[in-house]
Formats: C-alpha cells, sequence, structure tokens
C-alpha cells in the first residue's frame, strides 16, 4: 500500500516487493539489478554456508543471476515470494559445485564437522529447532543430513541403509510438515 | 495444463535434490503446470524459513559490485569497429609484422592472427565494462578486449580449474590482450584482485 508523507510518496515494503516481483518476471535490468543488492546479502549467506568459502560464494551468486538473466525465463508471480524463488536457485548452484568440485569430499568433511562458524539468529533458530520437532525421528534424520549437511539424496540413502525411493519421499513429507509448522508459526516472517 | 505433475519432485527441486537434468525437466513443467509451479513455490518458501536461521552476513564486495544486467552492450560496436579496421588496415598491419625491427603492437599481433586463421567470438557476462574475447576456433591464441582502461588479470578455466594467463594491458579508454597457445580452456574470466568480475564461454 502506498502511503503519502508530505509531499513525498513512500512504498510500503510489500508494495516494493510486488513492483520487484512483477519487474523480476518481465525480465527488467532494474529488477535483476535491485534483486541483487536487495537479496545479495541473503544468497551470499546461503552460498556460504553449503560452499564454505567466501570467493566461491560470491561467485556462486554472481554467476546465478547471470544464468538467471542470460537464460529462459523461470520466474512466475504465481511460484510466490522472489526471494524465497532465489534462494533455491543459489542452493541448487551452490550445491551442484559443491558436488561437481573436486573438493567435494574436503567440503563433505568439513560439513560433517562443523568447523565453519556461521552466524545464526536465535530467534529463527529456536523456531526451526520447534517445527522440526514435529518430525518423525527417521524424517528428522533424513532432513537433517540432506538440507543440514548437504548430502546428496544417493549419500543420505547410503548413510542410512534405505532405498533412495523411501528417502526421496520421506524427506518430501517432512517439509511439507515443515511448511504446516512453520505456517501456523507465521513462515514468511 | 499438464496431463501429468511432479509430485515429490516439487520438494526435492526446492531442497536441491535433483541433478540438472532432472531440474531441467521440472522447470519445463513448471512452465506449462500451475498446480507444481505453487507446489514448488510453497517448498521454496520452507527452504527460505529454515535458510533465515543463519544471520545474513553481508561481504565488503558483494554489494559494492555492480551487476550490469544489458541486452546489448557497447562492447559490440567495438568489434565491429576492430573488424572494420581489421579489413581496412590489414596491409599496413601485416607489413608491420614482417618486418624484423618495427614495434608491433598487440593489436597488429591480433589482425594478423584474425587474417590467418579461422576465428570466433564470445561475449563476456558480468559486472566488468563490456568485454569480449575473439579466439583461434583450434585455440592457437586469444585476443581480448575490455571496453575500460583498467589491468584485469585474465583466467582461464579448464573443467573447473582456473589459471591465470594474462594481464589485460590499459590502452588508451580500452584495454586488451592478445595470447598466444593458452592452453586447454572451456571458459575466461576477468578478475579484479580476488573477485571475478566477468565470464565467457568458450565454445
Amino acid at each position: 500500500m502506498a502511503t503519502v508523507q508530505g509531499s513525498r510518496i513512500i512504498r510500503s515494503a510489500s508494495d516494493r516487493d510486488s513492483v520487484l516481483e512483477e519487474g523480476f518476471e518481465r525480465r527488467e535490468s532494474w529488477a535483476f539489478e535491485a534483486a541483487y543488492r536487495h537479496a545479495g546479502a541473503r544468497l551470499y549467506s546461503t552460498a556460504r554456508y553449503i560452499l564454505r568459502n567466501e570467493a566461491l560464494a560470491q561467485e556462486c551468486v554472481h554467476d546465478t543471476f547471470l544464468r538467471l538473466w542470460r537464460g529462459p525465463a523461470k520466474y512466475d508471480r504465481r511460484r510466490g515470494a522472489l526471494q524465497a524463488f532465489l534462494v533455491t536457485c543459489v542452493r541448487n548452484e551452490a550445491l551442484s559445485r559443491a558436488r561437481n568440485d573436486a573438493r567435494r569430499a574436503e567440503i563433505s568433511a568439513r560439513l560433517t564437522e562443523e568447523v565453519y562458524h556461521v552466524d545464526e539468529d536465535p530467534l529463527e533458530r529456536e523456531r526451526i529447532a520447534t517445527a522440526m520437532k514435529r518430525l518423525s525421528l527417521s524424517q528428522a534424520r533424513s532432513i537433517e543430513l540432506a538440507y543440514f549437511r548437504g548430502l546428496t539424496f544417493s549419500e543420505v540413502a547410503a548413510e542410512l541403509g534405505e532405498p533412495l525411493g523411501t528417502i526421496k519421499s520421506r524427506i518430501a513429507s517432512a517439509l511439507r510438515v515443515l511448511r504446516r509448522e512453520l505456517c501456523e508459526d507465521g513462515i514468511s516472517g | 495444463m499438464a496431463d501429468f505433475h511432479i509430485g515429490d519432485d516439487a520438494e526435492l527441486y526446492a531442497m536441491g535434490a535433483l541433478d540438472e537434468n532432472e531440474r531441467a525437466r521440472v522447470d519445463d513443467h513448471l512452465t506449462v503446470c500451475e498446480a507444481c509451479l505453487r507446489r514448488v513455490g510453497e517448498a521454496e518458501e520452507v527452504i527460505l524459513a529454515l535458510e533465515r536461521r543463519h544471520v545474513e552476513t553481508r561481504p565488503s564486495e558483494l554489494l559494492d559490485r555492480k551487476m550490469r544486467f544489458a541486452r546489448r552492450t557497447p562492447v559490440v560496436t567495438m568489434v565491429a569497429g576492430l573488424a572494420a579496421a581489421f579489413l581496412i588496415g590489414l596491409l599496413p598491419s601485416l607489413w608491420l609484422v614482417r618486418q624484423p625491427s618495427a614495434s608491433v603492437s598487440m593489436r597488429d599481433r591480433a589482425t594478423v592472427a584474425m587474417v590467418e586463421s579461422h576465428f570466433s567470438h564470445a561475449q563476456f557476462s558480468g559486472s566488468a565494462p563490456p568485454a569480449k574475447v575473439i579466439y583461434a576456433k583450434d585455440r592457437a591464441w586469444l585476443y581480448v578486449v575490455v571496453a575500460a582502461a583498467h589491468p584485469y588479470d585474465l583466467y582461464a578455466v579448464d573443467h573447473g580449474i582456473a589459471r591465470k594467463i594474462a594481464t589485460v594491458q590499459p590502452s588508451g579508454v580500452t584495454s586488451e590482450v592478445f595470447v598466444e597457445h593458452p592452453g586447454q580452456l572451456d571458459a575466461l574470466q576477468l578478475r579484479d584482485g580476488p573477485a571475478t568480475v566477468a565470464t565467457a564461454l568458450v565454445r
């Protein structure tokens, strides 16, 4: 909703998001630049957590935007929030790089050891921990390996000694449970 | 409306658990199926919620590093000019190169190389000023031109491994470098210090 302050018209945050999403969907260059600046820090944090390297994380975010700009249109407002879409794109790119990287074993080891310090928001950590308690033990373990430790589903299946299909459907259902729990708690934050 | 749905792949896509081919298949499907598009979007919101447990980190370079998204760049004009110069200035350049005592400029060497071989070109994309690489199809040489006077480092990337092969030389309002025998590569990067500011795919 636009509001008038004195002689200036200030857009609300949701209004700004809406304009940005519309511009991004239309593949306007200003919208790509604004999205890069607006979501850059969040996307960088996502990539850095997976790649464990600041330069690689920056390159990953940068290249993801280039790929979105040069490639076919992928964002559609009916899909949902632009930032959620961008996080998925960066996460997919970072995971692909980590899996293809010759240093995959090293990255995986560091993920497992959790020696890399990432600042956590105590409020969000608590909210997610509460939602995670709604998962079954097997769901929580699978999510922990696949999401928090960045293992591929094949690696999760091998780690847990279960069929790949079982792992996939278990994680998909776990995400749906998390969505329900986080929605009740206000998922969009 | 599609006559099938992607099912659990919606969550797996958002999770980052699909490989490139599987993701491409999902992307194709999402262009025709609103139900699956919404399901993927819902899963993406869960992932975003999980990501928010990390405090945002703002690296010093990231947001200072402006990305420009342009469909056409002035470097096209620059390369067209170079091509014209190549045609018009062909003979004098050849003469210069053939004279052992003459001072041969980088541009002269590039011009002669273009005369003597089949070449292709690729645009750099990124936050650097417009730039282009012209390269021999047999990879015997490459010539990089940047529409700014700045000494970017030029890296060749082969199967994900980058190695520095040259530094672009500022000259007037542009920069350029001619590299003979750059070795195997599938991409080039322009770097400004540790940051990669532009990339070109060399096919």
